[in-house]
């Protein structure tokens, strides 16, 4: 196998353990602009991430060079960078979980789907967004499409691997209100071709655009809230990010000491699920640890931090699985996150919430929240709840709070879930009071 | 890098189905940070990327694709998917490169990545001890990037193609500071940046004062007050204050967005689009800046460019691709953040141009608004032209003076708006650097101002009103 290479000269460097990850992707992009295609890509790509154990210190090295000058490099540097490390090692390379779950999730129709069909779908969308009402323009109608494999080795004999595809395709267009142009766009994502629907998807993003027509902004005030589905994943994702083993040990997370406390609404219950079968199914982290679905927080309590097999150890608990690669090192991630549905629609939400203001989009959390105590202002739209029914549109406004707090103060959650790109799968929420700014 | 009779196999492969324009970016980069965390050296972390990214343009379409499998097979076989996408004869061949020289805008003896680790490391060390003199910072991190990037381009649109080789060495110094007290966590940050060697570096960023401002900023945030909401004059501060002209105008004026007619600022060239008082330039020419480059990703010199004049639009930044639709040539700004992205028009190093105002006037005449020393950063709709900000350091001004350190605030407001409502600019122009994230990928760049003042900008916090 090419990859024994890789291991055989970790040996001869005098690496006591090694590790290689190898991903590769190839993708398939376009986007329409007036019924041509404006762009085409395709791109065959490859990242190989090495692990090496020396003299007590473990140190990683990525490349994107798939030969033996690539493997000499990483372990090269890997021996370089234990020699000069403070931090010692305390796990090493993993030797393999007892059992891993595996799914077959890629679609091979997807693959095999020729790129004019892809096309033929995308520019049935362009034309049925031409014809809805209100529609001046189509900025751009976008497909892209990823085939992905993960190959998992390391010096103890474990060999992993797992592969997936999806496919993502979108619209953006733009209306006149009076003077002002204004815009709106929406997505479909999945593995399965033949579940999108051109006309539904067109037929959301037309009506959006109209109900968004003569937006202004709100007297500044604190208003009853609800957070629509494809809104919260942002906020739960920054709260998940929390739950981090490495940040509370580094006490730079607010849960440090909290394990079984209620530190939110008893509404909410929040789980990893990553061995559901959806187009984000993920069988071993970053580590090889074979990954398990388990509840985080239920009824609002605090269960479990998520642990690598580093933060386990000083914790005396058993890793979670939530290794993951990021910044040279390895640290903390989550897999698909599932905020529990309540009951009722949208409308008995909008009804409970009475007088207040409905947030369907934001911009700027990136910037605006503050991670380590969960303060946040961000730039909104949404509507305006005027007596339990959904009022004028609302733009130009700020959303502003703190994380944990709007998770506390949830007062109900509806049925309407929804699974978005940012592996989160929620409801809408209601939040008791959020400060919002505007005149 | 690439030998150039597979350049040139690679050209005319892309070009067999009517292509007019053929380009491929090869690219080798190695990088490396070190990364000293409350009193250790926490990681150091190498990667090294290689690949080809091949563009291919027919009139007003582009197709684009890139590998890391630099083989004669690899090269080829993109070539040949990419070529597909197009049906037509071959309008020419490729038969010989003519070698382009860029300027030196950014000279580079000693790129930081090949200065010894431990060297680089003890620079760290001081950052770490200065940010953990006060005992309430539980957590201080310190880090060293560099990278050194060679490029090869390969473009043709004729029998007489071009190859021009260009050398890039960006280095970055972060100093993150966390503290902690009676519950409370806050954390601040400080990232200067250069295109140069390790002696400009030292030069130029002085790692003790950036991490002494980051334990200063962080210590001060845990007893600020949140702030307050509602519209009213707000005051920037120099420097990286200048975020908010890249994103509330600058995106809106690259030919990305005003091309297909979508930006808030398509055909505004020779219309007022802001204050009399705003004159503002892209200029990727300055001497080793963050942003800086001795050319852009299609192969031209950078340039200084003009975008508005006393108010008035004076031009865009214009890339090869969008520049057909707009009938206007490339000015060197087309930027690319590895082979795995299109080219296409972004900013470099860009700033509104100094006023006539001393900064403590403009403060002296305000008698209630905002101060925003920092900004965390933001993003902008360019259809609509709305943007947010969000800010990392801000101060009530209070008759006349910087009273009050407040938190969480966020800025939002019309590009458009924001442009024409700028009633002050001061005389103390200077940069700030960051990257900035896009079509392309996220490049590094500069944005600048001189202190300025918005007459009226809807500020969101919890604070409840400005009293």
């Amino acid at each position: 196998m090419k990859y024994d290479r890789f291991f055989e000269y970790a040996k001869e460097a005098g690496l006591e353990e090694a590790q290689l990850y190898v991903s590769r992707s190839e993708s398939f992009e376009f986007a329409l602009f007036h019924k041509e295609l404006d762009s085409y890509s395709v791109s065959t790509s490859i990242s190989l991430w090495a692990t090496g154990v020396k003299d007590g210190h473990i140190a990683f090295s990525t490349s994107e060079k798939d030969d033996e000058e690539g493997y000499r490099e990483m372990v090269d540097a890997i021996v370089r960078s234990t020699s000069l490390l403070e931090k010692p090692d305390e796990v090493g390379i993993f030797e393999g979980s007892d059992r891993y779950v595996s799914k077959k999730v890629r679609n091979p129709v997807l693959a095999r789907t020729a790129p004019e069909e892809k096309i033929a779908l995308a520019r049935k969308l362009e034309e049925l967004l031409l014809q809805e009402e209100g529609v001046a323009d189509v900025a751009e109608v976008f497909y892209s499409e990823s085939d992905d494999t993960v190959l998992f080795m390391n010096s103890h004999g474990l060999r992993l691997k797992s592969a997936g595809n999806s496919f993502i395709i979108g619209g953006y267009v733009t209306g006149k209100d009076g003077e002002k142009t204004i815009d709106t766009g929406d997505s479909f994502f999945g593995n399965d071709l033949s579940a999108f629907d051109p006309a539904e998807l067109a037929g959301k993003i037309g009506e959006d655009l109209r109900k968004r027509m003569g937006a202004s902004s709100i007297k500044s005030g604190v208003y009853p809230t609800i957070i629509q589905n494809k809104v919260l994943p942002s906020f739960i994702r920054a709260f998940v990010s929390t739950l981090s083993a490495e940040s509370v040990q580094k006490k730079t997370s607010p849960l440090a000491g909290k394990l079984g406390e209620r530190i939110l609404s008893p509404k909410i219950t929040i789980e990893e699920r990553p061995l559901d079968r959806t187009v984000f199914f993920c069988g071993f982290d970053d580590e090889g640890v074979a990954k398990e679905n388990r509840k985080l927080i239920e009824r609002g309590t605090l269960l479990t931090y998520l642990h690598n097999r580093e933060t386990a150890k000083k914790d005396g608990v058993k890793t979670t699985g939530n290794a993951s690669y990021g910044g040279g090192s390895i640290g903390i991630g989550a897999g698909l996150i599932r905020l529990r549905k309540g009951k009722g629609t949208l409308e008995d939400l909008v009804a409970k919430a009475g007088n207040g203001v409905y947030i369907t989009s934001i911009a700027g959390l990136g910037t605006g929240l503050n991670p380590y105590n969960g303060d946040f202002s961000c730039q909104a739209q949404g509507f305006e709840i005027v007596n339990g029914k959904i009022g004028r549109p609302l733009t130009l406004i700020t959303l502003s709070g703190n994380l944990f707090k709007m998770l506390k103060d949830c007062s109900a959650l509806d049925a309407n879930t929804v699974l978005t790109t940012r592996k989160v799968e929620c409801p809408d929420i209601l939040i008791k009071g959020m400060s919002i700014a505007g005149e | 890098m690439l030998a150039k009779k597979l350049a040139l196999l690679t050209l005319n492969e892309a070009l067999a189905t009517g292509g007019d324009y053929a380009e491929l970016y090869v690219e080798d980069t190695a990088r490396e940070a070190i990364k000293v965390e409350t009193g250790h050296v926490e990681s150091i972390s190498k990667a090294r990327t290689r690949g080809a990214g091949l563009r291919i343009l027919k009139g007003l379409r582009s197709v684009y694709g890139y590998t890391a499998d630099l083989s004669k097979r690899g090269l080829l076989s993109l070539a040949r998917k990419l070529a597909l996408a197009y049906e037509g004869e071959r309008l020419f061949e490729v038969k010989s490169f003519t070698r382009k020289k860029a300027p030196s805008v950014c000279p580079i003896k000693d790129p930081v990545i090949d200065i010894p680790a431990e060297t680089r490391i003890q620079f760290l060390r001081a950052m770490d001890e200065e940010m953990r003199k006060d005992a309430r910072i539980v957590r201080a991190r310190s880090e060293i990037y560099g990278e050194k990037k060679a490029i090869e381009i390969f473009a043709a649109e004729g029998e007489e193609g071009f190859l021009m080789k260009n050398e890039e060495s960006h280095a970055r110094v972060t100093a993150v500071a966390t503290a902690s007290e009676d519950g409370k966590i806050e954390t601040a940050s400080n990232s200067p940046g250069i295109h140069g060697g390790w002696s400009y570096l030292l030069k130029k960023i002085d790692g003790v004062a950036i991490a002494r401002n980051a334990r200063d900023v962080a210590i001060a945030l845990l007893s600020a007050k949140e702030c307050p909401s509602g519209r009213f004059p707000v005051i920037i501060a120099n420097g990286w204050g200048g975020v908010i002209f890249h994103e509330a105008c600058g995106h809106s004026l690259e030919a990305t967005a005003t091309a297909k007619g979508l930006s808030v600022f398509s055909n505004s060239i020779g219309k007022v689009i802001a204050s009399p008082l705003v004159t503002a330039y892209d200029d990727g020419t300055i001497r080793n800046a963050w942003g800086s480059n001795n050319a852009d990703s299609e192969g031209n010199e950078t340039r200084k460019n003009q975008l508005i004049k006393d108010g008035v639009c004076t031009g865009f930044l214009v890339d090869k691709f969008n520049g057909r639709r707009l009938h206007m040539e490339p000015n060197g700004c087309s930027r690319r953040e590895s082979y795995c992205y299109e080219p296409t028009s972004r900013m470099s190093n860009t700033y509104i141009a100094p006023g006539k105002d001393r900064p403590e006037d403009i403060i002296k005449d305000t008698e209630l608004g905002l101060y925003v020393a920092n900004f965390g950063g933001g993003s902008v709709d360019t259809t609509t032209g709305e943007f947010n900000f969000a800010a990392s350091e801000a101060y009530i001004v209070r008759h006349g003076k910087i009273a009050e350190m407040v938190k969480g605030c966020i800025l939002i407001g019309s590009g458009k708006e924001v442009l024409m409502n700028i009633d002050r600019v001061g005389n103390d122009l200077d940069l700030g650097c960051g990257y900035c994230g896009s079509v392309s990928g996220s490049v590094p760049v500069t944005v600048g101002q001189p202190t300025i003042r918005v007459k009226e900008i809807t500020v969101g916090g919890r604070g409840g009103r400005l009293e």
